[in-house]
């Protein structure tokens, strides 16, 4: 990419951060439905137990559905005024808007993610503040904002599109998700990250290769 | 099908009015001219780029005003110019997004959350926004509606300096008497056609009218 595409990827992260930073709208509903999902599954698990064997699936499940929250509210803040419109006036590849929303969105939904950490193992009982979900963690979000950013640009125009969104990602996230379940059920045993290389590495691959295709069909997907 | 065999050409110079009652397809030919919909058949020129085969190269060229303002109501002023001005790559846009806010009147109000102006004044911040990279083509969609007094005469003002500049303007407006005002040539559409063209220079707020009225079939302007 040229420092002209890095310098225009850079200012629409920075658009987006900025608006979520004064409105914290995504942020405030991911965690807002993360901590209430906590509250019930520890309610739920309380008397059964098996706390343990449940927060990893229990943790990315959350994660996803309040990963949708954010991404529908985002990409509607694009609609509200015709800002994603005003944005294809400009000369500008479609997939560099795309990286750069997808980026905030990843970000965004990490700051919820990493808050929820703590939540999740007061809630559950089982500690989840282990290094190696500095690197999970990451890993997963960004695979889920890849995505949704896509599907959410997709549905955006559609009625009824806050139900569409989780029926359309969380099918093709399901790779994503089990790479992530399993890779943080493996830390929290208390294995070392060496223990779950190769669910790392499926959730890179996720990462790369849906981010890569979504790069190259948003520019459809901002035309249609 | 908004639109049926529009023949239009603009020469650099010029202010064409666009009338035409609700529904005629003005901003759906403003859309298309715009590279944000593509024209079911038949070719758009902007210079010498077609809008499907090289969009960005008409998006350099063109400057764009819709009904909604495309700006985020939670950045400032300054900051919605300023992610324009990188976007476009321009040379200092620091100074450039200075110059345009006291260029619409808006130089006191830059620290203010868009969603905290007014109507006219969003309205004034979308032209700056659309001047912003100095565009040869200046495509207006009803660009009077929300102005006072004072934007009124800036946009006419920068009609004439588009011109001065070699410039074209292409606007809409449902009002014979704006259309009079800015333009040098006159198009009445209606049904997705135009059906009449007349000079601007020498007609009567009235003729138009008479005009307008025969050729909308009487739908109101």
């Amino acid at each position: 990419m040229r420092m002209s595409a890095w310098r225009k990827a850079w200012a629409l992260v920075c658009k987006d951060l900025t608006l979520e930073w004064r409105t914290r709208e995504s942020f405030a509903a991911m965690l807002l439905f993360g901590v209430m999902a906590g509250i019930i599954l520890s309610l739920a698990m309380g008397r059964a137990g098996g706390a343990r064997e449940v927060a990893p699936g229990a943790l990315w499940v959350t994660l996803a559905f309040a990963g949708t929250l954010g991404l529908s509210c985002s990409m509607a803040r694009e609609q509200e005024d015709g800002g994603l419109e005003g944005l294809m006036l400009v000369p500008l590849n479609a997939g560099l808007v795309y990286a750069a929303k997808a980026a905030a969105n990843a970000l965004t939904m990490l700051g919820a993610g990493v808050a929820l950490l703590p939540c999740f193992s007061l809630f559950l009982g089982v500690n989840l503040l282990r290094p190696g979900l500095l690197l999970i963690l990451p890993l997963g979000t960004a695979g889920l904002a890849g995505v949704g950013t896509l599907l959410s640009a997709m549905v955006v125009h559609a009625r009824g599109r806050e139900a569409l969104l989780p029926v359309l990602l969380l099918p093709v996230a399901v790779p994503l998700v089990i790479g992530a379940v399993m890779a943080t059920g493996g830390v929290i045993e208390g294995g070392g990250l060496s223990t779950v290389a190769a669910w790392l590495r499926l959730m890179a691959a996720f990462d790369l290769t849906l981010g890569a295709v979504a790069y190259l069909l948003f520019a459809y997907v901002m035309e249609g | 099908m908004a639109l049926r065999g529009v023949d239009l050409r603009l020469a650099s110079g010029e202010v064409y009015a666009l009338l035409g009652p609700n529904g005629a397809g003005k901003t759906t030919l403003i859309r298309v001219l715009a590279t944000l919909e593509p024209p079911s058949a038949g070719r758009v020129l902007i210079g010498s780029a077609d809008v499907c085969g090289r969009p960005a190269e008409v998006r350099r060229l063109i400057g764009v005003v819709l009904h909604q303002s495309l700006l985020y109501g939670d950045l400032t002023a300054e900051e919605s110019l300023l992610l324009y001005a990188r976007l476009h790559d321009l040379d200092d846009p620091r100074a450039r997004v200075r110059e345009a806010l006291e260029e619409v009147g808006l130089g006191g109000r830059a620290a203010d959350l868009v969603r905290t102006l007014s109507r006219g004044m969003r309205q004034r911040l979308a032209l700056a926004r659309a001047m912003l990279h100095r565009p040869r083509v200046l495509l207006l969609d009803e660009p009077f509606s929300g102005l006072d007094s004072w934007g009124a005469g800036y946009l006419q003002r920068v009609a004439e300096q588009q011109v001065q500049a070699g410039g074209t303007v292409l606007l809409t407006t449902h009002d014979p008497e704006q259309a009079l005002q800015v333009g040098d040539r006159l198009g009445i559409l209606s049904g997705g056609r135009i059906c009449l063209e007349v000079r601007a220079r020498g007609v009567e707020p009235s003729a138009l009218r008479r005009l307008y009225t025969e050729a909308t079939g009487g739908r109101c302007a």
